[in-house]
Parts: C-alpha cells; sequence; structure tokens
C-alpha cells in the first residue's frame, strides 16, 4: 500500500491533521467487552443448540460447577491479558505467562490430588466421565462462535508475532467456549475437566494460531 | 507522544517529525537496494505508529515500542521482498547516531535517571554519556575519585534494578 503523497512531510502533515484523544487502556477495555459478548453469544448458543439445563439453578454452588467456571474464566483472563501484552510492542509479556503457568500447575494439583483418593476403576471413570466423546469436540465448536468477537478486538492490536497472538486469542475464544458449554455439562470430576475442556481449549488455540498468521499481521 | 494520544494535532506532529529522521537512519544502516526503499519503508512506519498509537502503554519506553514496530515493518518488508538478510533480534538501539537524543530516546533516559539523586544522575551523564574520566566527573561533581567511583557504581546498580523491574 503506497501512500498517495509521496512525501513523506506531506504524509506526516496528514497523519497528524487525524490525532483525536485517544482513552487511555483502549486496547483493555476493547478486549473486554468483545470477551463479554463472546461469552453471552456462546451461552445463548448453547443453550439453543443443546437445550437448557432443567437443574442449572441447583448445581451453580456445587463444586464441579465452581471448578469448570473458575477454571474457564482464568484461562480466558489470562490467555486474554497475554494477547494484549503480545499485541501492545515493547510491553513485558511474563505476568500473564505466569499466570497460565499457575493455572495450569494448580488444576494438574487437583487432578493428582482427586486421583489418589480414588481406586483404579474409579479413576478411568473420572477420566472419561459420561460424555468424553463430545466434550473436547463441542467445545471447540462453540469456540468458532467466540473467536470472531475475540479476533475483532486482536485486530486493533499490533502484534510483532501474530502467529502466537493468534494463539493466545484462540485460547480466550476456547475458554470462553469452555465456561459456556460448563453450563451445560454435567461431569463432576476435575479429571474430566482438566483434560477435556483443555484440549477443546487448546484446539481453539491452534485454529487461532494458524488464523492469527493471516489475519494479525498489519 | 502524549499530547498526540490526547488529541494535539501540533504535539503528534512534533513527535512524527522527530521519529522520520530516527526511523531513517534505523532503516538506513540496514542497507536496502536504494533510498526509495528506505524511505518506503520510514512511510510505512509512520503510518503503523499512527495507526497503532493506541497500543503504546504509557507505562512502556516510547522508544522500545517505536523500535519494536520499526522492526516488524522492516521484517515485513524483507518477507515481502524475498530478501534473506539477518535481522538482530535485539537492537542496539542508536542513541548518538541517528540525532535523536533530543528526542524520545532522550526523553525515557531522563525518566530512568530521574530515579536516583541528583549527584549520581550527573555522575552517570558525564562518564557513561559524555565520556569524561572518573576522576574529571568525579571534580565537576565534588567528590573525589574513589568516593565517584562508589557513588558511580550504586548508581548503575539502581538503575540496573529498576529497569529489570519494568520486566514484570
Amino acid at each position: 500500500m503506497k501512500p498517495e503523497p509521496l512525501n513523506t512531510e506531506d504524509l506526516i502533515d496528514r497523519l497528524a491533521a487525524g490525532a483525536r484523544p485517544i482513552p487511555e487502556h483502549r486496547p483493555a477495555s476493547r478486549a473486554a467487552v468483545c470477551a463479554g459478548l463472546a461469552l453471552v453469544a456462546t451461552a445463548v448458543v448453547v443453550w439453543m443448540t443443546l437445550g437448557p439445563r432443567p437443574d442449572l439453578m441447583l448445581v451453580v454452588d456445587e463444586p464441579a460447577f465452581l471448578l469448570r467456571q473458575v477454571y474457564a474464566l482464568s484461562i480466558a483472563g489470562f490467555a486474554g491479558w497475554l494477547m494484549l501484552r503480545l499485541g501492545q510492542p515493547g510491553a513485558p509479556v511474563r505476568g500473564p505467562v505466569i499466570g497460565l503457568g499457575g493455572v495450569a500447575v494448580l488444576v494438574m494439583g487437583l487432578v493428582a490430588w482427586e486421583q489418589t483418593g480414588l481406586d483404579g476403576a474409579s479413576r478411568l471413570g473420572a477420566f472419561l466421565g459420561q460424555s468424553w466423546t463430545q466434550c473436547s469436540l463441542r467445545v471447540g465448536a462453540i469456540s468458532l462462535v467466540a473467536t470472531p468477537f475475540i479476533f475483532f478486538a486482536a485486530r486493533r492490536l499490533a502484534p510483532a508475532r501474530p502467529t502466537l497472538a493468534g494463539f493466545s486469542a484462540g485460547i480466550v475464544a476456547g475458554a470462553v467456549a469452555a465456561s459456556a458449554y460448563g453450563l451445560y455439562c454435567a461431569e463432576i470430576t476435575a479429571t474430566f475437566v482438566a483434560t477435556w475442556y483443555s484440549l477443546g481449549i487448546l484446539a481453539s488455540g491452534l485454529m487461532g494460531a494458524a488464523l492469527g498468521r493471516w489475519i494479525l499481521r498489519w | 507522544m502524549i499530547g498526540g494520544l490526547d488529541g494535539d494535532t501540533r504535539a503528534w506532529r512534533e513527535f512524527l517529525g522527530l521519529l522520520r529522521p530516527a526511523f531513517h537512519a534505523y532503516f538506513k544502516r540496514r542497507q536496502f537496494h536504494g533510498d526509495t526503499d528506505v524511505e518506503d519503508l520510514v512511510q510505512e512506519a509512520l503510518m503503523a505508529v499512527h495507526a497503532k498509537r493506541e497500543t503504546w502503554r504509557r507505562a512502556d519506553p516510547v522508544t522500545s515500542w517505536c523500535y519494536t514496530i520499526a522492526r516488524y515493518k522492516l521484517i515485513d518488508h524483507l518477507r515481502k521482498t524475498g530478501r534473506v538478510r539477518f535481522v538482530p533480534m535485539i537492537d542496539d538501539l542508536p542513541l548518538e547516531v541517528d540525532g535523536v537524543e533530543d528526542g524520545a530516546v532522550r526523553h525515557d533516559l531522563d525518566r530512568l535517571l530521574s530515579s536516583v539523586p541528583a549527584r549520581q544522575q550527573a555522575l552517570v551523564k558525564d562518564v557513561k554519556l559524555s565520556g569524561y574520566s572518573l576522576a574529571e566527573a568525579g571534580e565537576r561533581a565534588g567528590l573525589s575519585e574513589g568516593a565517584a567511583r562508589v557513588s558511580l557504581h550504586r548508581a548503575m546498580k539502581a538503575l540496573m534494578n529498576r529497569v529489570t523491574d519494568r520486566e514484570t
């Protein structure tokens, strides 16, 4: 894209004339709004396709339900933070990376603790649950609904590494989808969530990486 | 930069005007086919700075933000033109070579330096930036050479801590 005036001074004049007040933290607020919209959209999709869970009001304070939501939303939060940092040239990324690692360690610790309390047969049961064949696929599919929202926010950033930024955007979309699917899902073990939810989120992350390579260039 | 973000056209013009020679020198030093290439890249980078100005976090140094954008545009350009060339990951930020020390770089340096006491600031500037010897700088600050050495060492240590703190 070659600018019309080839003279750099003219270009600077023209750009400067376009200066407008820009609120501080605009990228972060835009990302937060987009993630919120994605959450609503995915919840609506879950509601319409899989149907409302009749006992939703009864299970909202169950530990398994809370674990799913805390896990999915904290991953979404840290991955979103990482996406923002990757998209802001010169910004440090250590904070969000440590956050993501911390969540992973906590969840693995929880799985280990759960598994040690079980005998052989129920271990496999906790791992596979009732719906292991569907969970990851559904999370992955629902993430397709969340992806456009997240990438809308990511497009406005300036990632020096578009593939990596796309990966973290995909993780956000996957985690948002996991949270929405968690409203429907009836599995009750940490092992199940840590395995199949994570797999779905990861799949969304990989799709995001492939996408980011192309559409997060600037 | 901040003026530009607040919508001050004059300040933004001045900032872009300061960046222009800096970018020019940056791309020039990574030699290309001809001057048109360099000027094109300068324009591309300036447009990117303008279009992406909201991605600068006010807590970050302006220089690293600008040069990250310049490097991205450079790599993008090399990819498009298909020339394989080595681009250093960590750039030796050009300080005096580019003649921008009154602009963005100076601003970041001043901000960093302002975190140590005035006498140490003077020492760091004299010895590390202006090239005085320790004894000369000490005399200017009213210190013996030994005291100057200790003071300078403390200042550099404090500055290093400041810089590393920001990485988190």
